[in-house]
């Protein structure tokens, strides 16, 4: 069944792109750049001045069957990236810098991308909506706004030869309608949670999943569908990054009440219901005193009137 | 299961929500030596169904009374309460309005002190049915109440749910009800009304 063959590429292939992000790649790069910098002009090379803001970017290699050779202006940061990886983070100067991601030699595809200074960003090549498309490279910025420390920011990104999808979580559709391109975010008690994908509107054929995804407290997990359905090549890519924490624990005790005056008032009300008969008597004695004064009253005036005539 | 510390790069991210920022991330590949250009990438976008969230700044009752919303934070266990009776707090540690989980949990003074009856005090005349609004950042959401219950203060966090973030998405509006003892501080017993989202945040 293809969801559970996918089911279980996902697993392999999360704990690969975890494992990659840690190890081999950090230090398969950092002789590779010590190889570049000594061989280039020195007078190009000064490491960009120090404390010059800079930015992290991380790549997604979305293009199911190949693998590609990355290079960040020129300079290669990953070799031999198999679909549904994530590398990175590359530290880069903001700015415009180029990606260019190559198979045996050749240009697959090579795009520049503009990097704002402080700026966490996924740059992802992969497949347009259409599985016989020219790749293309879209970015997204990650935002590393703080989390309370038991939520969990999530960010799914559609860069997957498929329509426009709904995503499903726990049964319930959580993103509908996302196009080829589009990414959504939202912030979710931390959990594993099953997702779904599905065309818009619908509940089947289910093109990805179910597929268990965990949304680690305090982090931001990035997650990007890529391949495509029609070709069974169908999977995710997954990277985490750690937030800021924000917001205090769930509180034991809310004292919002140090007057009593609204208890007064309660007494008041519930005490004159109780005499209400009592006011109504007094209440009837007034109006029967003051009618007789009106008619006292009227009385004299005419009787003045009957003397005056 | 995925290994925690999948940021394992030598730059360290950093929070891009503050103006002004200056990233400690000190670029390990450097610039061109000869720039190529190509065209440029595409720039990824929300889809329409992306869903708004925001820290509530005001919270309008049925009727159409509002005051503003401060954040309050628990400190030994005690939620910080806006001191003044006519403001209210916002839990900083739930959930914001337009999540799809989680309380929005909003306190408030029934009476103080100082200042007699306090802006929740027209809590107590709440309905079921009827709507409030938050408001915060230019967006609005809007809760239906579906219950007004009491609970005894000892009792708010463990038996009244109105913590919780991990249910359906909610407004919990509190303040104190109930006897008023003076000698023991206060107030018995949590008022504690819940609504439900008439619809997503706007």
């Amino acid at each position: 069944m293809q969801g559970r063959s996918v089911s279980g590429q996902f697993r392999a292939v999360s704990q690969g792109v975890l494992s990659r992000i840690n190890g081999p790649v950090i230090r398969r790069v950092i002789p590779l750049l010590l190889a570049v910098t000594v061989a280039a002009v020195p007078a190009v090379l000064a490491t960009p001045a120090q404390g010059a803001a800079g930015a992290n970017l991380y790549i997604v290699q979305g293009l199911p069957g190949r693998t590609l050779d990355i290079s960040i202006d020129g300079h290669s940061v990953a070799s031999g990236v198999q679909a549904a990886k994530l590398v990175g983070p590359f530290g880069v100067s903001a700015g415009q810098r180029m990606i260019t991601a190559k198979q045996g030699g050749r240009v697959v595809i090579q795009r520049q991308v503009t990097v704002g200074s402080g700026a966490s960003i996924d740059v992802v090549i992969h497949q347009p909506a259409s599985p016989t498309g020219a790749p293309v490279i879209t970015s997204y910025p990650n935002k590393l706004n703080a989390v309370p420390k038991d939520k969990a920011a999530l960010r799914v990104a559609h860069t997957a030869a498929v329509g426009p999808a709904d995503i499903r979580v726990n049964g319930k559709v959580l993103f509908s309608n996302v196009a080829n391109g589009e990414s959504l975010d939202v912030v979710v008690p931390a959990a594993t949670y099953k997702v779904e994908i599905v065309p818009t509107g619908a509940t089947s054929p289910v093109v990805l999943g179910p597929l268990d995804l965990p949304a680690k407290a305090g982090y931001l997990t990035r997650v990007f569908a890529v391949g495509a359905p029609s070709q069974k090549t169908m999977t995710v890519a997954v990277g985490t990054i750690k937030l800021p924490s924000s917001g205090s624990g769930k509180p034991v005790l809310v004292n919002t009440g140090t007057g009593g005056q609204a208890a007064g008032l309660d007494q008041a009300r519930n005490s004159a219901a109780s005499d209400s008969g009592l006011w109504v008597v007094v209440l009837l004695a007034g109006l029967f005193a003051a009618v007789l004064t009106v008619r006292k009253v009227a009385g004299r005036a005419v009787a003045r009137k009957a003397v005056r005539r | 299961m995925p290994s925690p510390g999948a940021d394992g790069g030598t730059s360290t991210p950093a929070p891009s929500s503050a103006p002004g920022f200056t990233s400690q991330i000190t670029p390990t590949v450097p610039l061109p030596s000869d720039p190529v250009s190509a065209p440029s990438g595409r720039v990824g976008t929300p889809a329409p169904s992306q869903r708004v969230r925001f820290v509530p700044e005001q919270v309008v009752l049925p009727g159409g009374a509002s005051a503003p919303v401060l954040t309050a934070t628990t400190v030994n266990g005690q939620l910080q309460v806006p001191a003044k009776a006519q403001r209210v707090g916002w839990w900083d540690g739930g959930a914001q309005a337009g999540d799809p989980f989680g309380s929005v949990v909003l306190a408030g003074h029934v009476d103080t002190k100082t200042e007699g009856l306090g802006f929740f005090a027209r809590l107590r005349r709440v309905k079921a049915g009827e709507v409030v609004v938050l408001n915060g950042s230019g967006h609005a959401a809007s809760y239906k109440v579906r219950s007004i219950v009491s609970v005894p203060k000892d009792a708010l966090a463990t038996k009244s749910g109105a913590f919780s973030q991990t249910d359906d998405h909610r407004l919990v509006l509190v303040t104190c009800t109930g006897a008023y003892d003076a000698s023991r501080g206060g107030y018995e017993d949590n008022l504690v009304i819940t609504a439900m989202p008439v619809d997503l945040a706007k």
